[in-house]
């Protein structure tokens, strides 16, 4: 009777501080889910070569389709802007002004090299009707 | 034991009428998101998903704080009703979650660009889906054994701190995973905010429809069980 009540504290022991180890490693400064564009230059140059996850607006008028299918684009903050480099499939969304999440390397020669380009969804759902015809594509 | 004549007719009535009314309300649900609500001019008709994927949300965490409140309960009064209660409305939140889950993974993969991605509020829901089904295993392993069964409930009480991390993660820490209401959310359009409350009442009244059925279900268990051992 005894052990199994001890077996139980452990259990809930483990689970709290499981828990509490998430919450903590969630709230420190360095296991963010992404890095801005201005901690990653900061981070220069211990930062080359590892791989990291970035978020940045892409800026207006950088994206740069070739018809392999490869993509070169900025991401920017507002204080610093980085070359990206892609290869693979690219959200519906994308486009410029969006904030794009990246993840890969950051190479020497200053481009991001990135295996995964993530959009961010608008966090306003509007439904502008003059915004909608706009549009070339009818749904 | 069982309320008879009147009382039962009426019981039973208000349990038909609960269960046409879930029945219209989840056709009138499908309709408002597919057909009155507005496409969203940025992700088109993929953001019709949001109304099922918020509705099935808002149920599966009414559903946990139930869990709380009843294995509080459980442990408080010994009764095996709360019991019951506690472990069919931890079922119906795993259900609900999962939904949620699969409607959010078919939604990000067009607009992300990926299934799945490790951001605080994915992450966390993670979490708060394998502790309800490992709460859903222990309690289930330990049977008749109410000391187990109590064990069970003190697991699911401690399995409650996950929540309200899911909700907060995803407005305190860096993710993707968007915040529409409440202050720094953008907020929805009128018509959008109105098929988002049908498809909640929708899903909320399929819940109390489901709760009911189940919980049924385990109390003629309980029956069978007694019946069995006379």
């Amino acid at each position: 009777m005894l052990k199994g009540k001890l077996k139980f504290i452990i259990a809930i022991a483990i689970i709290a501080l499981t828990v509490g180890y998430l919450v903590y490693g969630g709230v420190k400064d360095t296991m963010v889910y992404y890095l801005t564009v201005q901690e990653l230059r900061a981070q220069v140059p211990t930062v080359y070569d590892s791989r990291v996850r970035v978020s940045g607006t892409v800026v207006p008028g950088t994206i740069v389709k070739d018809n392999k299918g490869s993509l070169e684009f900025q991401i920017t903050d507002g204080a610093e802007t980085i070359d990206v480099q892609y290869e693979g499939i690219i959200p519906d969304i994308f486009a410029d002004d969006v904030e794009a999440v990246v993840e890969g390397v950051y190479a020497k020669n200053d481009v991001f090299e990135a295996d995964t380009l993530l959009a961010k969804c608008p966090t306003k759902y509007e439904s502008t009707d003059s915004l909608y015809e706009n549009k070339e594509t009818s749904y | 034991m069982n309320p008879s004549g009147f009382v039962a007719n009426l019981i039973h009535m208000i349990r038909r009428i609960l269960f046409i009314l879930a029945f219209i309300s989840i056709i009138a649900s499908v309709y408002a998101a597919f057909i009155y609500a507005p496409t969203e001019p940025k992700m088109g008709h993929i953001q019709r998903i949001f109304y099922f994927h918020m509705g099935t949300v808002w149920v599966a965490t009414v559903a946990f704080i139930i869990v709380f409140i009843a294995s509080i309960m459980y442990l408080w009064k010994g009764t095996r009703k709360w019991d019951i209660l506690a472990y069919c409305s931890a079922e119906l939140g795993v259900l609900f979650l999962t939904l949620t889950i699969i409607t959010g993974s078919v939604w990000a993969k067009p607009i992300w660009g990926t299934w799945w991605t490790w951001d605080p509020q994915l992450t966390t829901t993670f979490i708060l889906w394998i502790l309800y089904i490992v709460y859903l295993v222990l309690r289930s392993s330990a049977g008749n054994d109410t000391k187990k069964a109590k064990y069970a409930a003190v697991f699911a009480i401690i399995a409650f701190i996950d929540l309200p991390l899911v909700y907060i993660s995803a407005r305190v820490m860096r993710g993707i995973s968007p915040v529409v209401f409440g202050p720094g959310g953008g907020g929805i359009s009128p018509e959008m905010m109105n098929a988002l409350l049908i498809n909640m009442f929708a899903c909320s009244l399929l819940f109390v429809v489901l709760l009911l059925e189940r919980t049924d279900l385990e109390r003629m268990k309980d029956a069978v069980a007694r019946l069995k051992m006379s």
